[in-house]
């Protein structure tokens, strides 16, 4: 079924309802769901599922409502969705993990008639509409109900823009359809295949989870906690036991896999066939080391305007390219792609462009922001048929001499940095080449006087590496330009619940080391360096002078404790709360602690 | 490199299709095919006004006409 403006050469893809009716009817006894509580086989998922849509039309819900699934991670939510889908309308997830605030905005931008939702405190109290809770009854068909056309919304999955508000972008049925059909494929998926849903709702990437099973009737596993699963050893104990052949991950998700695998030597579940992975740009050391592993790898790209996914790549015998450069891919059935430059012509061959997507699974656009959705979804210069349209993706790309497609970065991030074109990608991967670093993130701040500075985020232990030996290791990566005037080191980074790097849970960068009445003076020798670094990062500044008074600098008695026991671990001396504070400085507390030093090899 | 899309002091039209899909257009760049002019040249900020005054309905012109079409039978 297709519609609208064709591209090219066009594939038939079946709309969703119509996969569920046709995997009933073919497969009627194979698994479709299952969650801790319960299994449903495909004739069952498509009888609970017309049921609610039959409640729904009851209801008064009519095509182009927006309905809100508002639903714990299990089957209930898998037929949630597929009723409003069956009823021709459009469903908005809403996280049951968000913040209220979030939820009443989702809530009332997208104007919900109706919200579906199994969880307690149950309805957002500040949105007034009828609320629904699954019942689990089944029926053969619904006689009110009017199935969707290829053009209707299907669903509003709302986007963190770079600024201001989140949008909410309306997805076609007609690109979910291509997704389902494009993603079965891609992954070969047969009715064997136990696929894990391991996405929010909320989040694109769940289009691409829930859909594509229905298209071979294989099976949608819901595990009982998905946060609980960001563990690698609770995700590969989850595989383990419930013999899931496919997992889709972020790409930091993978970061921790790989090295997971890498550090304890463990071999992945003998189930799993495939995983998916994208989000971000993969570091090309975690790439290389996935050869070792032999399971199969799919790269997806794509923005939640094109229907989460406009390219696939994976390799032909499960080898990674030699140079760490995970490639993109190409454009899945019935998408176009174009690199282009400031004029919007195109690129020449190996150059750097703007990626622009074109084809049936792009979104109808923003909804209620009209003025947005003509910025980013424009006339198409180089299709075949008059008025289609194609969506800036905003994202850099080139093609490498073989051919294929490089992401080169997000072209909202891109910045400058004291006049310099920076990537942060380009730092994080330098970071990431450090053995001790698990995963890193490079923000840009902006201080009080207005310079922005780059801000370097690293997962690492801290016994393992000292931010002087990153910063070293860094000076000899990268440019000076590029080396980050702050680092910061945490025990693991903080991620949302679509487990990205969560860049606002971050803490607030060290601050610049006040002006102080002594000079600063840089550290003599390595246990004056060793110390000021410690205390700069337990004080949250970028240094410490060795003569700066501690307590000028904002370090009170738990900075004091915390101090004492960092120079225990990692000096082996036991220093007193008083004899550090009468020398209240560095040069002070290393003259103690090499004393200390001394005097127990002395007692030897 | 500045984007086209992205600049802030070029001049831009309104595009509109047979579906009545709308697209901001760089004045400078040739009007592809199928795309009417219908508004502009004008300030990037005047063509979104014109945008968000005159796209009140997102759905494809196509789509809208095939509702209307089941309504009247069902009348």
């Amino acid at each position: 079924m297709t519609t609208g403006f064709a591209t090219g050469s066009q594939t038939t893809v079946t709309l969703v309802p119509e996969l569920l009716d046709d995997a009933a009817l073919n497969t009627p006894g194979s698994r479709a769901a299952e969650d801790p509580q319960r299994t449903l086989t495909y004739q069952e998922l498509r009888a609970e599922a017309w049921h609610l849509a039959g409640r729904l039309v009851e209801s008064g819900v009519r095509p182009e409502d927006r309905v809100g699934v508002m639903m714990r991670h299990s089957t209930d939510l898998l037929v949630a969705v597929l009723g409003v889908l069956i009823a021709g309308a459009a469903y908005v997830p809403i996280d049951v993990e968000y913040p209220r605030r979030r939820q009443e905005f989702l809530a009332e931008n997208s104007e919900i008639r109706l919200l579906i939702t199994d969880t307690s405190p149950g309805p957002i109290p500040a949105v007034d509409v009828p609320t629904l809770s699954p019942d689990r009854g089944r029926s053969d068909k619904a006689p009110n109900v009017q199935t969707p056309g290829p053009d209707d919304v299907a669903c509003v999955i709302y986007t963190s823009g770079s600024t201001g508000q989140p949008k909410g972008v309306m997805l076609t049925h007609l690109g979910l359809a291509n997704l389902a059909a494009a993603a079965s494929d891609e992954f070969a998926m047969d009715q064997g295949d136990r696929y894990l849903m391991l996405a929010a709702a909320a989040f694109s990437a769940s289009l691409e989870e829930l859909f594509p099973p229905l298209v071979k009737g294989a099976t949608c596993v819901f595990p009982a906690d998905r946060a609980a699963l960001s563990p690698i050893h609770a995700l590969l104990d989850y595989i383990e036991s419930r013999h899931v052949t496919l997992v889709e991950m972020q790409t930091a998700h993978w970061h921790l896999l790989v090295r997971h695998l890498t550090d304890t030597g463990e071999a992945l579940p003998s189930s799993l066939k495939l995983i998916i992975m994208g989000g971000d740009r993969p570091l090309p050391e975690m790439v290389r080391n996935w050869d070792r592993f032999r399971v199969g790898l799919v790269h997806v790209y794509g923005p939640t305007e094109t229907t989460a996914t406009a390219t696939y790549w994976q390799p032909a015998d499960k080898q990674m390219p030699e140079d760490g450069i995970l490639p993109i891919g190409d454009a899945i059935i019935n998408t176009t792609i174009h690199i282009v430059d400031e004029r919007l012509d195109p690129v020449a061959a190996g150059d750097e462009g703007e990626l622009l997507v074109g084809g049936l699974s792009l979104a109808r656009g923003y909804l209620g922001r009209p003025d947005a959705t003509a910025e980013r979804f424009v006339a198409d210069r180089y299709s075949d048929v008059p008025g289609a349209r194609l969506y800036r993706t905003g994202d850099r790309v080139r093609r490498l001499p073989d051919g294929r497609l490089q992401f080169l970065g997000r072209g909202d991030y891109q910045v400058k940095v004291r006049g310099y074109r920076v990537e942060p990608g380009e730092i994080e991967t330098a970071l990431g080449r450090h053995p001790a670093v698990r995963q890193a993130t490079v923000t840009v701040q902006t201080d009080d006087s207005g310079d922005r500075r780059l801000a370097a985020y690293v997962a690492a232990d801290a016994a393992a590496v000292t931010l002087v030996e990153l910063r070293a290791h860094l000076i000899s990566e990268l440019p000076a330009h590029l080396v980050p005037s702050v680092l910061v080191r945490l025990d693991e980074l903080p991620m949302t619940v679509h487990r990205k790097i969560d860049v606002a849970a971050l803490p607030a960068p060290p601050r610049r080391r006040p002006d102080q009445a002594t000079e600063f003076v840089p550290p003599a020798d390595d246990r004056e360096l060793r110390l000021a670094s410690a205390a700069a990062e337990l004080l949250g500044l970028d240094e410490v002078g060795v003569v700066d008074d501690l307590l000028e600098l904002g370090g009170d008695s738990l900075f004091m404790l915390r101090l004492i026991s960092w120079i225990r671990k990692n000096l082996g001396v036991s220093l007193g709360l008083r004899e550090v504070f009468a020398d209240y400085h560095i040069r002070g507390i290393a003259r103690l602690a090499a004393a200390a030093a001394d005097a127990l090899d002395g007692d030897r | 490199m500045v984007n086209p899309f992205e600049d802030q002091d070029a001049e831009f039209i309104v595009l509109v299709n047979v579906e009545g899909q709308h697209s901001l257009w760089p004045a400078s760049i040739t009007v592809p095919v199928g795309w009417d002019r219908a508004f502009g040249a004008a300030d990037r900020a005047a063509c979104l006004d014109y945008v968000r005054d005159n796209w009140t309905d997102m759905r494809p012109l196509s789509l809208i006409q095939a509702k209307g079409d089941v309504i009247k039978k069902q009348a």
